[in-house]
């Protein structure tokens, strides 16, 4: 590379480099005209010696500290991870953050309302809450010796879910296992249809349930189709008809015929109804056995 | 050299902007720059350290475009800017500490200096009216380019710097070169007429406003004449012959 001197300055040259660059080079006793083959540039630093990153350093690292605050304190403590519904007869759902805080607290029928009325959740943790919640249905008189509680917890994260049950699980059995049942929900499936309206089965009759795997499948989709696309039929027992294999039968009985005609109206909810009557059909097969 | 009078930080500021009052600036602290280079070299510039002195002063004309007033004093400032330079260069020198200087004597005995002993093919005349040549046209050049208020000293602060956007004004040389009446056209108006060059060469508008200096130069060095300049940049000459058809 040569450079053909321009013009010369005290402290420096401009060149003109045969790629057809203007260079600010030192001048070592240039003449103009002169061709030389190295010169002294400046460092590109030199000119133009703003940073402009640098204001941008502060606010990647206000960033950085939110998304600390937001992935390590918020998600695990403030964001909902899970469910643990717990049935006595009262219903209901506490929704559980990774950290096992009670993020909230409903009731899943009326009992469940009664239940909860009043009581307050806040910064509790789930082993407070489901062991307050135990005393106060065995105080509202919901729940007496021999009766049955079942735990369900629902989770994306199948470990969580499992390791959290365990965990509900024994901790209601140490404090009451000398009286009350504790079981899994979701193995709960009463074949015994409208002759038991109690909601408390004894425990012999949970043993016979058989068909365990096919239900959970059809758990979940009915149950938000129906919330989802049913805005207007909110009457508090909308809830139930998805779990058709719960204790009290008859209620279901009903639900299905109200959402029948529900849905004759709507008429675009089709695959509702076959839902509907498929589940009736399993009702039936199950009644038949 | 610890307190910076205003008047210095002002007249720095000025030199930013204005060659002719950083040339004045550097005149004014020559004494300056020459002490700082000794401290060095521990030797005065004037026997074999000539290079450094450059060097210093062309680092004292960086601090001066470098200065913000956030960075203390001027003198300071300036000192410790000459000191990194003239370090790094003495590494950079290093890493030729194999090769013998001009000036050493080629053996013990005889006291003349290798560089006597070499063919000269440098100084003879030919090669003087070669630069009496190029100093007339450069002078020209220079000339013209003032007549579009522009300066070399500008357009060197011009240039395009990233080789992507050296490329992309090759390429709008190229289409000058194709179409002379666009060059015609700049030196009659005085302006560049960058509508019909950014669309010609197929370069976005905003890269041509913002090298505009440096485009006019390199555009003018190709009009009429200027064939040393011309002949200087037979590279992108041939590159662009290349691209352009």
């Amino acid at each position: 590379m040569t450079y053909l001197v321009m013009e010369v300055h005290p402290a420096y040259a401009v060149v003109l480099d045969s790629q057809g660059r203007f260079l600010k080079v030192a001048n070592r006793n240039y003449q103009v005209g002169q061709q030389v083959d190295r010169v002294v540039t400046m460092p590109d630093s030199a000119q133009s010696h703003r940073q402009p990153w640098k204001p941008l350093v502060g606010l990647a690292s206000l960033a950085a500290c939110l998304c600390l605050v937001f992935f390590g304190y918020y998600r695990p403590n403030f964001s909902p991870y899970g469910t643990l519904r717990i049935q006595i007869n009262p219903d209901v759902q506490m929704t559980l953050s990774r950290t096992q805080r009670v993020l909230d607290l409903e009731g899943l029928n009326q009992d469940g309302w009664d239940l909860i009325e009043g009581y307050s959740y806040h910064n509790k943790d789930q082993d407070t809450v489901a062991q307050e919640l135990v005393d106060r249905a065995i105080e509202m008189g919901y729940l007496s010796d021999g009766d049955t509680i079942s735990i369900t917890v629902d989770s994306s994260d199948t470990q969580w879910q499992d390791s959290e049950t365990d965990y509900v699980m024994d901790l209601l059995h140490s404090q009451y296992g000398d009286t009350i049942t504790v079981q899994r929900g979701d193995t709960v499936i009463i074949p015994i249809n409208p002759s038991t309206p109690a909601p408390a089965t004894p425990a012999p009759t949970a043993p016979p349930p058989t068909p365990a795997p096919p239900t959970p499948t059809p758990y979940i989709p009915p149950d938000d189709d129906d919330d989802d696309n049913e805005p207007q039929d909110d009457d508090g027992d909308d809830d139930h008809q998805g779990h058709d294999w719960e204790d009290d039968g008859d209620d279901d009985q009903d639900d299905d015929q109200d959402d029948d005609q529900d849905d004759d109206q709507d008429d675009d909810q089709d695959d509702d109804q076959d839902d509907d009557q498929e589940d009736d059909q399993e009702d039936d097969q199950e009644d038949d056995s | 050299m610890t307190a910076p009078s205003p008047e210095l930080v002002d007249q720095v500021m000025a030199a930013k902007v204005d060659s002719q009052a950083a040339d004045a600036l550097i005149a004014q602290y020559m004494p300056f720059i020459r002490n700082e280079t000794i401290k060095f070299t521990h030797a005065p510039p004037e026997y074999g350290h000539e290079d450094e002195l450059s060097i210093a002063m062309f680092a004292f004309y960086q601090a001066m475009l470098s200065y913000q007033r956030i960075k203390g004093p001027f003198l300071a400032y300036a000192a410790r800017i000459i000191r990194h330079r003239l370090i790094d260069e003495y590494r950079k020198q290093q890493r030729h500490s194999g090769v013998i200087s001009l000036y050493q004597p080629q053996s013990q005995e005889e006291e003349v200096p290798l560089l006597e002993q070499i063919p000269d093919h440098g100084a003879d005349m030919a090669s003087h009216q070669q630069r009496m040549a190029s100093q007339e046209e450069i002078a020209e050049f220079s000339a013209q380019l003032e007549t579009f208020g522009i300066t070399f000293s500008q357009v060197a602060d011009n240039c395009p710097k990233q080789e992507r956007t050296l490329q992309a004004c090759r390429q709008v040389l190229a289409y000058a070169r194709t179409a002379p009446q666009l060059l015609d056209q700049m030196v009659a108006t005085k302006r560049l007429p960058l509508a019909e060059l950014s669309q010609g060469a197929k370069v976005e508008r905003k890269t041509l406003e913002r090298h505009r200096k440096y485009l006019v130069a390199i555009l003018l060095a190709f009009t009429n004449g200027y064939e040393i300049i011309r002949g200087h940049l037979c590279h992108i000459h041939t590159e662009k012959g290349g691209d352009g058809q």
